[in-house]
């Protein structure tokens, strides 16, 4: 079972990597051109560079070589940095797992139990908040909430520093909370919503009426229906951990934090082709490993899956 | 010593006077103490008193009396060569004094070669005179080009006008005299009209077994020079040209002469008038002595000169060529109105003559504070900031630190890596050249205390004893060697290659001698060696620590400036440490921070919160908010960047010329300056930035040459005229691509289109990529309208004109004689004349209508009210600037 997800995942990748070399290759830019600047190009460090990068091969061999460096665990040399693609990727890693592991931490935090709550008091001041505050959260742009927090919090009420990723450690942690809360509103909108339309579901059914009817406490009535909710909202909040990552590009770049989205948006851009083959599998493979994960939690979740699991195996 | 020795120039200094000095020249000039007392209205014992007296004071004998002559020693000589000069310094200070006093006058002396008497000086004489009615005008006359100038150099005249020898290509300009290029004209063969000539033109080299007639006045020994003829039995010489033309007339020979021989003269039908395959031309210019520029007479005399046109004679390949050039240069219209003359020639005389005049004017009044910005880039310490905001005086303070904020990340520190303008702010920082440059654009040593060109392609540089590298190791020639030999090398330092490609070798030719020998000769050599070129000199050791990875995140970076790199994380901050390594005085800042910001409201944001100390290049659309800081003040300074359209002529329908011209007469550059760059740049006139006239011309005396160059001026009507008679009457679509780190490209180029519109042709505005636009300027690309940008960092005249009309330029245009041009323009010395000809092959260019300048940018920084900045020009950020900052008080 495992092992045939791997091998559908790895298939994913090896699609997805053709897909992004050619499109790379086939967008607009001249890496001579970027490395070079605008200046009268002689034409033999035009063929020096070109030479250097191996732009002379065919499009295929390119890939090829790729393919061929990247299985081997050799993921290339980014052109602009002039780092290996590795250094520059695990340079930034962090801060962007930080923000990324905080904003979800944050959602998760806020929304679940804004969600639960909005369902069972449906009609109530905090569900019309809640609601109102999703619906902020899912329309306004990342850059629009970051200018705004910035402007409320570091600039009239300056508890947060505007920009930078700090000097790690503490100072890091409070660099990365304006950054965090901002892409916890998009995320949390969407939980809160995921969230209350799944109690509500829960709560309306035959279980939940017979259990009240039976004299259960409130308390515990809710604590069975989140339970039975619970599969929904992890599907849903796995989903949502994903789109994170587009959202990192704009936030990253409000608060000019350097992180992966500022150093995916900078190549392809340069078409720094190794360092976007490189970034875009590993968004990938983190997005399969989210719906793994996110599939393990079922059988914790959820009894009967792992039941029937048992019972085919 | 050395007090005894200035005490004894000073005691010397004081015994000359210029009355001496004069008696001096007269004697040399006359021969005899009697005839120069003559010519000065003296008596004979006044002067040979005079004489005296000087010798007396300086110890030495000045003059060798005979029976019956005097003439001058070797020290005299000496003495009298210095006198025209002086005595033109002298002429100018009166002259300014006479203007302040409201008293008018004044003599100027012009002087020319037999045959340009009549027809340049004439009717130069003649406008003159109206112009400038109390202006006494003297005319000369001197045997050849090389008497004319000597006698400006000797005092004798003011201007002289002289044509160049035809090979100048090879030949060298006047030494000691600043020249102006007037007009060229074309050489012409007179033949038989058996001659075969496709297209009225005709290679000499197929005449070479005819008769010759040479001597001085023709150009035939010229033209036999170039194709290697050798005299020929029947060849006449003569000694004038309408004696060449009527002996050809008459068929007994061929005659090669400059258009203006044939003026007035009727040749029979036997005999053509052809043009030469490959064209020779015969430039004429003026040449002045430098101190006179600033004689009110001797200005407006180069001025109506410059205004000169040759007639045109009835040569029918030259008209053709001419016809095209002839009927731009009559709808370049001038800016300003001008009365219509009878008299044709007259007409053009004035015209030229006003468009100088009134675009100076009217760059001047549109460009209001701009222009002043750019007159203080070499005169006054403090340009002008928009906003004006007390700067206080220097407390001598040190400051712990400052943080800069930098608009978008660096990928690398080593600008042969990455080499944008951000890149060569941050690498000034920690990294020197052998030179630097100063604000007022000139070198200055650096790493290397002195440096030497000891032949036209050899430069000697003489390292500094005590410079050593931030590490602590002294600065070896091998490493200075070694970190030319990794920028000329195409794959260590792409971005740097392209200053090197004219460098035969780098040699260490001592402990600490460097000598580097170029392929070619080139004038704008010295510059590149510079941080603002090509030169950041770095240890050998280092860069073989790291494998030549220099500038990354691991490896950072090691040069020998002021400050020294301690971290660098891309898209986040570069931080620097001051060291006591450095050989300059020490600044008073010890710790420089840049941050990267790259989004703009952020940058403001942190501003507005006082975490930024200076913003480099804030965005025009912001100045607004940047300049209400109440803590910060922008400045504003002439950036010596370009901006411009070009047409890429491979592209249809750009290949027609009616086409290009439409779209430049669509151009309404104030309007762009003025509202959308909201005054902060300047409307451009030619390609070259006034700035990099610096070495030679004051920056009006800039502005005034390039406005000379001929512009296209804004008229929707003359656009449709230009389009209607295109190849494409009824209108085409095209695309222009702006890039999206300019925002005012864009804009302009939406007002553009839109003005294009109602001319009839759709321009599709498209923002894209930095990158995406880059690629586009290559000239295999599909699109025929460009935006070019340029950052110069050198300011040399050529740098940009060479790139957008030179060798493989990205409008492929081609040119021989701009290339022709160009290759002399490289080979030249003399910065004048250098200026001279590029003014030349912009003015074919903008015939062409190739490339369409827009204006000449400025940049916005924006500095802490307590942070001050010596000496701030378009210079100071590609030179070590933070040892320019101060605490202001």
């Amino acid at each position: 079972m495992l092992a045939a997800r791997v091998l559908g995942v790895l298939g994913v990748l090896f699609v997805l990597s053709i897909i992004v070399f050619a499109m790379m290759y086939l967008a607009p830019g001249d890496i001579v051109k970027n490395l070079l600047g605008n200046r009268p190009a002689n034409p033999d460090v035009v063929a020096a560079v070109r030479e250097q990068y191996r732009l002379d091969d065919p499009v295929v061999v390119q890939y090829l070589t790729w393919l061929k460096g990247f299985v081997t665990g050799d993921f290339g040399e980014s052109i602009r940095l002039q780092v290996p693609v590795a250094q520059a990727i695990g340079d930034r890693i962090a801060i962007t797992a930080a923000l990324c592991g905080l904003a979800f931490l944050v959602s998760v935090i806020v929304a679940v139990p804004l969600g639960v709550r909005s369902a069972v008091k449906a009609g109530g001041w905090v569900d019309r908040a809640g609601n109102a505050l999703s619906i902020l959260g899912l329309s306004a742009p990342t850059f629009a909430i970051g200018l705004v927090l910035l402007y409320l919090f570091a600039y009239y009420v300056p508890i947060f520093p505007v920009y930078g990723g700090g000097d790690g450690g503490l100072d890091t942690l409070r660099h990365l909370v304006l950054p965090a809360v901002t892409l916890a509103l998009g995320l949390g909108a969407i939980i809160v919503k995921l969230t209350r339309t799944a109690m509500l579901r829960e709560l309306e059914s035959d279980y939940v009426t017979f259990a009240r009817s039976r004299g259960l406490g409130e308390r515990m009535v809710r604590r069975i229906a989140l339970r039975n909710a619970a599969i929904p909202i992890v599907t849903g909040a796995s989903l949502v951990l994903t789109f994170l990552v587009g959202g990192t590009v704009l936030a990253e770049t409000t608060y000019a934090l350097p992180g992966i989205g500022t150093l995916l948006q900078d190549s392809v851009l340069f078409k720094d082709i190794a360092v976007v083959q490189s970034l875009t599998l590993l968004v990938a493979v983190v997005i399969a490993v989210i719906a793994l994960l996110a599939d393990l939690a079922y059988l914790l979740l959820d009894p009967r899956v792992s039941r029937t699991l048992g019972a085919r195996a | 010593m050395d007090g005894a020795r200035s005490t004894e120039i000073d005691a010397l200094t004081r015994a000359i006077d210029l009355h001496s000095l004069r008696i001096l020249v007269a004697i040399d000039e006359h021969g005899s103490i009697s005839a120069a007392a003559r010519s000065l209205g003296y008596s004979q014992p006044t002067i040979t008193q005079h004489v005296q007296r000087l010798e007396e004071r300086l110890g030495a004998a000045l003059v060798a009396r005979t029976a019956r002559a005097a003439r001058l020693t070797p020290v005299g000589a000496l003495l009298a060569r210095h006198a025209p000069r002086i005595d033109a310094s002298l002429t100018a200070a009166a002259a300014d004094l006479a203007h302040a006093l409201g008293r008018r006058g004044g003599q100027v002396r012009l002087v020319a070669v037999p045959d340009q008497v009549g027809s340049v000086l004439a009717p130069a004489a003649g406008r003159l005179a109206t112009l400038q009615p109390h202006l006494d005008i003297v005319v000369l006359e001197a045997p050849d080009a090389e008497s004319a100038l000597d006698m400006v150099r000797g005092g004798r005249a003011d201007v002289a006008v002289a044509p160049m020898p035809l090979d100048t290509r090879t030949g060298a300009r006047p030494a000691a005299l600043r020249t102006s290029f007037l007009f060229a004209e074309d050489v012409v063969a007179l033949t038989g009209s058996d001659v075969a000539a496709p297209e009225g033109r005709v290679a000499p080299a197929s005449l070479a077994e005819l008769a010759w007639i040479g001597g001085p006045g023709t150009c035939s020994d010229a033209v036999a020079a170039r194709i290697g003829r050798r005299a020929g039995a029947r060849d006449i010489a003569v000694g004038r040209a309408d004696a060449a033309v009527a002996l050809a007339a008459q068929g007994l020979g061929v005659a090669f002469v400059v258009e203006s021989a044939l003026q007035g003269v009727d040749l029979p039908g036997s005999v053509r008038a052809l043009g030469l395959a490959p064209a020779l031309r015969r430039r004429t210019i003026a040449a002045i002595l430098p101190e006179a520029a600033r004689i009110d007479g001797v200005a407006s005399a180069l001025r109506v000169l410059a205004a000169h046109r040759p007639s045109p004679v009835g040569v029918e390949a030259i008209l053709d060529a001419r016809r095209r050039s002839a009927a731009h240069r009559a709808r370049f219209t001038p800016l300003g109105g001008v009365g219509t003359l009878p008299n044709q020639a007259e007409e053009i005389t004035t015209m030229a003559l006003t468009s100088g005049t009134v675009a100076r004017t009217a760059a001047v009044t549109a460009a209001g504070a701009l222009a002043l910005a750019g007159c203080t880039a070499s005169s006054d310490p403090e340009p002008t900031s928009s906003a004006p905001v007390a700067v206080g005086v220097d407390t001598g303070e040190e400051i712990d630190s400052i943080t800069v904020a930098l608009p978008g990340s660096l990928s690398s520190l080593y600008v042969g890596s990455e080499s944008g303008i951000l890149n060569y702010y941050v690498a000034s920082v920690a990294q020197e050249g052998l030179v630097a440059v100063d604000s007022t654009g000139a070198l200055q040593p650096a790493l290397a205390e002195s440096w030497e060109q000891t032949d036209d392609v050899t430069y000697v540089y003489e390292l500094r004893e005590d410079a050593m590298f931030q590490d602590g190791t002294p600065v070896t020639a091998e490493d200075v060697v070694f970190s030319l030999d990794m920028a000329r090398d195409e794959t260590a330092s792409p971005g740097l290659a392209y200053y090197m490609t004219n460098i035969d070798t780098v040699e260490a030719t001592g402990d600490s001698e460097v000598t580097i020998t170029l392929a070619q000769p080139d004038a704008a050599f010295a510059g590149n060696m510079s941080t603002a070129g090509a030169a950041f000199i770095t240890s050998k050791a280092f860069w073989e620590e790291h494998g030549g990875d220099v500038g990354t995140s691991e490896s950072l970076l090691l040069g020998t400036g002021p400050y020294q790199v301690t971290e660098f994380v891309p898209d986040s901050h570069v931080t620097f440490e001051r060291v006591d390594t450095w050989w300059g005085d020490q600044p008073t800042v010890k710790e420089i921070r840049i941050d990267f910001v790259s989004d703009e409201s952020t940058r403001l944001l942190a501003a507005q919160s006082g975490d930024v100390d200076i913003a480099f290049n804030v965005p025009f659309a912001q100045a607004e908010q940047w300049e209400s800081l109440s803590d910060m003040r922008v400045e504003y300074v002439n950036d010596l960047s370009y901006v411009g359209l070009y047409f890429n002529t491979g592209v249809a329908p750009f290949d027609d010329a009616k086409v290009r011209e439409a779209i430049a007469h669509s151009v309404n550059r104030d309007a762009y300056v003025s509202t959308l760059l909201k005054g902060h740049g300047e409307a451009a006139t030619a390609i070259m930035t006034p700035e990099s006239l610096g070495a030679v011309y004051s920056p009006d005396e800039a502005r005034e040459i390039l406005a000379g160059i001929p512009q296209w001026d804004y008229d929707l009507e003359a656009a449709k005229a230009a389009l209607a008679a295109s190849s494409v009457p009824d209108g085409f679509e095209a695309e222009l691509l702006t890039p999206n780190t300019g925002p005012q490209l864009g804009t302009a180029a939406q007002a553009l289109a839109q003005d294009l519109a109602e001319v009839g042709i759709t321009l599709n505005v498209r923002e894209v990529p930095i990158e995406e636009w880059l690629a586009s300027l290559d000239p295999s690309s599909e699109y025929g309208i460009n935006y070019m940008w340029y950052f110069s960092t050198l300011a040399d005249p050529a740098e940009i004109p060479s790139y957008l009309i030179g060798l493989d330029n990205p409008a492929q245009y081609d040119n021989q004689e701009v290339l022709d041009l160009l290759t002399e323009i490289g080979a030249e010395k003399d910065k004048a004349a250098r200026i001279d000809l590029l003014v030349e092959a912009e003015t074919l260019q903008a015939e062409d209508v190739i490339n369409v300048p827009l204006w000449w940018g400025q940049s916005a920084t924006a500095f802490a009210n307590d942070l001050g900045l010596e000496d701030y020009s378009p210079f100071t950020f590609v030179s070590t600037w933070p040892a320019q900052l101060y605490r202001a008080g």
